[in-house]
């Protein structure tokens, strides 16, 4: 008897999904080395749903339509000076977060004429990678003074990373870079000035870099990394949110 | 809301927006059709801001709006698949991405086509959205075993489509079953 037949259809899913727990998986995994039919199933269920993220998860790097993000400033409204400066802040994010570590970004720069991302890019010259890390009361006092808001260094061990170099780049005046790295030593940097005054939110990418632009008319922040979109995408929500909070 | 909520909202939604698009364009089919989606979510949205209790459930919050709209669109026009049309395959975004093999995307374009949008919905909230079944649970407003079960038969449909059949199991009736 087949022991596909064993395993109920959902269970199997579960199992390819990561969902069972230890004793459960494993349970599955011998029936499946004991059943051609039942690991042929396996296989092309897990084949499939890779095909999914394959195909349609590179779409998460398209531009977005102007026309989009235009039409939340004018929602939202051009910030007053009257807002608390942290909600400017938000609003601004110009965030610019550049992780480093990344050998060709130099090769990378004429390709992009952006003045925000060119500026990042050029604060990783004056970045020295550090591993030791960064107390965040200290950081916190220097990102708020450099940008002359009410900010901080954003916490995202959260999400692994952990703070371990602030640079204030004089060359580029209120600006300050913030370098994370992870358990594996990937970097993780954020660019943060005054913003340049273009309210954008952008994601980009040069070869193996992925950059996350995103500015309104107080700050603005450029994130880059070696990541995956989601990755970005969540690290950025996560400093956007630091930042302000 | 204050001015300095609609900043929060509208600087987390804009980060939301690029996924959400992608997401669109797998439900719906063409880059035309999610456009026009994500579009009418973001002014949904805007319109419902207030209605919105955790910023950190945005991104669910966001796709139930569009997944809602998405279903008023189909029943509008009587239909229940997508059409996707090889000849317009530069419009259709699985194709423009660097799909190792455009083909591939397409085949998997036309097979999703075939699918109940709730078969869709839930199989790109796993495979595609990275949602562990609880998250889809919470998003769906189902019982953690309905959401084993859909997504169970979602892939028997997907690869029977895929496949002609061949392989996994043929469908069952009830497809729109949970």
């Amino acid at each position: 008897m087949s022991a596909a037949r064993r395993i109920p259809d959902e269970e199997l899913h579960a199992f390819i999904d990561g969902e069972l727990d230890e004793a459960r998986a494993a349970a599955v995994a011998a029936a499946a080395a004991a059943d051609e039919i039942l690991a042929r199933r396996i296989t092309l269920f897990r084949a499939d749903k890779d095909r999914i993220g394959r195909v349609y998860g590179p779409l998460i790097d398209r531009p977005l339509p102007r026309a989009w993000t235009q039409r939340l400033e004018t929602w939202a409204g051009t910030p007053a000076p009257a807002l608390p400066r942290r909600a400017l802040l938000a609003t601004a994010a110009g965030v610019g977060a550049v992780a480093v570590g990344l050998a060709g970004y130099r090769y990378l720069r004429p390709a992009d004429p952006d003045a925000i991302v060119e500026a990042a890019l050029a604060a990783l010259e004056a970045t020295a990678p550090a591993a030791t890390g960064a107390p965040l009361a200290v950081a916190d006092r220097t990102v708020a003074d450099v940008l002359g808001v009410d900010a901080r260094a954003p916490d995202l061990t959260r999400l692994g990373y952990r703070l371990t170099a602030v640079t204030v780049l004089a060359a580029d005046g209120r600006a300050v870079a913030l370098d994370y790295r992870n358990d594996a030593q990937r970097r993780f940097v954020i660019y943060a000035r005054r913003s340049l005054g273009e309210v954008r939110f952008d994601m980009l990418k040069r070869g193996a870099l992925r950059l996350c632009v995103w500015q309104d008319d107080v700050v603005g922040l450029v994130m880059l990394g070696e990541m995956s979109a989601g990755e970005m995408l969540r690290l950025a929500s996560l400093a956007y949110a630091g930042l302000t909070a | 809301m204050k001015a300095r909520d609609k900043v929060e909202f509208v600087a987390a939604l804009t980060a939301q927006l690029p996924a959400l698009r992608r997401y669109a364009t797998a439900l719906a089919g063409t880059t035309a059709a999610a456009d026009d989606l994500v579009q009418d979510c973001l002014e949904r949205a805007l319109a419902q801001a207030d209605r919105l209790q955790d910023m950190n459930r945005i991104g669910g919050w966001l796709r139930s709006i569009l997944h809602n709209l998405y279903i008023d669109d189909v029943r509008r026009r009587g239909r229940q698949g997508i059409t996707i049309d090889a000849g317009t395959a530069d419009d259709h975004g699985a194709l423009a991405g660097p799909a190792p093999d455009p083909a591939a995307g397409l085949d998997l374009a036309r097979a999703l086509g075939t699918l109940s949008v709730e078969h869709r919905q839930i199989l790109l909230l796993a495979g595609l959205e990275g949602l562990n079944y609880r998250e889809i649970a919470a998003e769906l407003g189902i019982p953690m075993g309905t959401v084993m079960s859909r997504l169970a038969r979602a892939r028997e449909r997907l690869r029977h489509a895929l496949d002609g059949g061949s392989a996994g199991r043929p469908p069952a009736a009830g497809d729109d079953a949970p």
